[in-house]
């Protein structure tokens, strides 16, 4: 995964899966390294969480979308969830990681909605 | 045989979604005011909604995906989240209208207030999102809600004036009445309820949740085509049916009560058995189209797991984004709002918000990178940008024809 | 994007608003709202009509029949409590207000009388507790068209 990459439309806003195809949310944010050979800027790491994608939006809308993230994230300072881009396996219609969705932690959010949704019959 | 079940799904979309709630609303109360002067809207409004529901169901055959998981990506996160608020906001007053729709079918049929209905309906509601298999559900809705093809029945044993209807479709006269302003609000209203945003988002993930591949874009086309017009065509027979039952006597139409009494009146028991049938089937699909199409807006923009072959435990936020939505909008059904006009206040919205749902779904359709060379061709283009101007005309001239009007008073 | 919110905000508050009756005070005003009180209850009246008579010729199940006219039922009282709550200007207007008060109130009436009948099932009954109810509508019609 070392090709260039035109990062608004090619990597920016693309579904995630892991390594089972389950959707883990979209490519919220990225982390850009310049790098030291006098290339362009290196992706180090993407981003997937209402905070960054709230950080990203701004405005009235993107504020209070990070507010509420933190008001409901069961951590203290909690902090937006970061795949390595060595997770990345490829990217097609959607970015696909080498990993499960436990290891890159991004299950949180679908957990803390399953605690209620499993408490209903039939689920 | 395979094909002909796969029509259910535009069976569903064009009953439950074209002629819904706000489409019964608005046609009844069009027809006894201004006669057969607007039926050329809704002509109008069902080839919008084939051209564009095409695209879509094409946009998901051919991607895999559905229209609001591509708008993000391809128009970007900002536009995509004002789109996603905006169809949140429609949906949701869509959704008020249509469960009051179903309670007062309940009502309608038992003599209980239907406010008591309420209840009942959300659990059947949530019962059928959370067990029912969506091709079950979608041909059960679709075959109940043929019932509403007493509109047209009952339109022609009334006897209509044909060289009439034509007439008044190719040049049509404002009743003396009625103000030129209070006749362009009916008529966006009538275009807004035809095209509103949720049957599109509907059609194009049903297209994905029932795994439609290439070899299933005849089909898409054939459901886009047979169920819309067939909706379409319900809706002019209720125009009709208005028009002769009650212009004449000098009825306007203000309790959804009353448009029992058009097929009572032209067929007797069997007519007011079918009404009170269709209006439940109508209602309660449509408003499982609006549940599940806030589910599916918000999973997609977000990236979850979504769909109804999902079981709830493995697509845990979207149904808790549809509980919370319904419940939502069950509180605001009971804050005693006038359902009337809750329906008329749904469809100006939607008229409002044309334009960005179908904004994205033209630009998506000419993308050679997700529709390979099935992008549009030269007359879908075409058409579709005409309509794109309509679709903009009538949303910059809703809410300002809404209060000259007073909401058509 | 936040000016936006506040500016429909502020549409629809203003729509909602200048849904409402306002206290009358010109003549002409005065006769428009003659005009809006007859239009709904000429429409009550006919849909009171048409009902029973479908229901009487198909001998039609009652439930849907019921809320029909219950509806329409509280649409005229409300209708003739808006209406009674404007002030006409003059005293010449009086006795128009006077007019179609009485006539609104008697259609009131009959249209109350029918609904008990028709809850009873006595479909005769309640036909016959509307007889005459057309001379009204009639009544109303001609007063609209002198204001109109």
């Amino acid at each position: 995964m070392n090709a260039p990459l035109e990062i608004g439309l090619e990597l920016l806003d693309k579904q995630i899966l892991d390594v089972q195809d389950f959707p883990c949310g979209k490519v919220d944010d990225l982390e850009l390294v310049l790098g030291d050979d006098g290339r362009g800027p290196i992706v180090t790491a993407i981003f997937t969480s209402p905070e960054a994608l709230g950080r990203r939006l701004g405005g009235i809308v993107g504020r209070s979308m990070v507010t509420v993230w933190r008001r409901l994230h069961p951590n203290k300072d909690p902090h937006s969830n970061r795949i390595e881009w060595s997770d990345v396996e490829k990217i097609d219609y959607a970015l696909h990681l080498n990993v499960g969705r436990t290891v890159a932690g991004l299950v949180l959010s679908e957990s803390w909605a399953r605690k209620f949704i499993e408490r209903i019959p039939g689920a | 045989m395979k094909k002909v079940l796969a029509i259910t799904l535009g069976i569903l979309s064009a009953i439950g979604g074209f002629f819904d709630m706000g489409e019964i609303v608005m046609t009844a109360e069009t027809g006894a005011r201004f006669g057969y002067s607007l039926i050329w809207v809704l002509i109008l409004a069902t080839i919008g909604i084939i051209l564009y529901a095409e695209m879509a169901g094409r946009i998901a055959t051919l991607s895999k995906r559905p229209v609001f998981d591509v708008v993000r990506e391809r128009i970007g996160a900002r536009f995509g989240m004002f789109n996603l608020i905006a169809t949140m906001f429609i949906n949701i007053v869509t959704l008020v209208a249509e469960i009051a729709g179903v309670a007062i079918a309940f009502q309608l049929a038992s003599r209980i207030n239907y406010y008591l209905w309420v209840p009942l309906v959300v659990l059947l509601i949530f019962i059928v999102i959370w067990k029912v298999q969506f091709e079950l559900m979608e041909r059960v809705f679709g075959i109940l809600g043929l019932t509403m093809i007493v509109f047209a029945v009952a339109f022609f044993k009334l006897g209509p004036d044909l060289t009439h209807v034509a007439k008044s479709i190719f040049g049509p006269d404002v009743p003396k009445t009625e103000a030129l302003a209070t006749y362009w609000y009916f008529a966006i209203a009538l275009f807004g309820a035809g095209m509103t945003p949720y049957e599109v988002f509907f059609f194009s993930s049903g297209a994905v949740e029932e795994e439609w591949g290439p070899d299933d874009l005849a089909v898409n086309k054939g459901t886009a085509i047979v169920g819309f017009t067939v909706g379409g065509l319900l809706a002019i027979s209720s125009i009709g049916v208005a028009a002769i039952v009650f212009l004449p006597r000098g009825i306007s139409v203000d309790e959804l009560a009353q448009i029992t009494l058009g097929p009572a009146t032209a067929l007797g028991t069997i007519g007011l058995i079918a009404v009170l049938i269709g209006l439940f089937a109508s209602t309660f699909g449509a408003a499982l189209e609006v549940t599940l199409s806030t589910g599916y807006a918000l999973a997609q923009y977000f990236g979850w797991p979504w769909g109804k072959r999902l079981k709830p435990r493995e697509a845990a936020r979207f149904h808790l984004a549809m509980i919370i939505v319904l419940l939502l909008a069950a509180g605001l059904v009971l804050t005693s709002v006038d359902p009337v006009k809750v329906t008329e206040l749904a469809v100006v919205f939607s008229a409002l918000g044309l334009p960005l749902t179908y904004l994205p779904v033209l630009i998506v359709a000419n993308d050679h990178e997700y529709m390979g060379d099935l992008v549009n061709g030269k007359f879908s283009n075409a058409l579709g940008s005409v309509y794109m101007v309509l679709l903009i005309i009538t949303s910059v001239a809703a809410i300002p024809l809404m209060i000259w009007t007073r909401m058509g008073a | 994007m936040r000016s936006q919110v506040k500016l429909v905000a502020l549409l629809i508050a203003v729509a909602f608003a200048s849904a409402c009756t306002a206290p009358t005070l010109t003549e002409s005003q005065y006769k428009a709202s003659v005009v809006n009180a007859i239009e709904p209850a000429v429409s009550t009246i006919e849909t009171v009509r048409l009902t029973l008579a479908q229901t009487e010729r198909h001998n039609l199940f009652l439930n849907p029949m019921d809320i029909v006219i219950g509806g329409q039922e509280d649409s005229i009282g409300a209708v003739t409590g808006t209406f009674a709550s404007v002030q006409p200007p003059n005293a010449a207007l009086d006795e128009v207000r006077t007019q179609v008060l009485d006539l609104l109130g008697q259609a009131e009436d009959q249209i109350a009388e029918a609904r008990i009948q028709l809850r009873r099932g006595r479909v005769g009954e309640a036909i016959k507790s509307i007889d005459g109810i057309e001379d009204i509508s009639k009544a109303l019609d001609e007063i609209a068209k002198r204001y109109s």
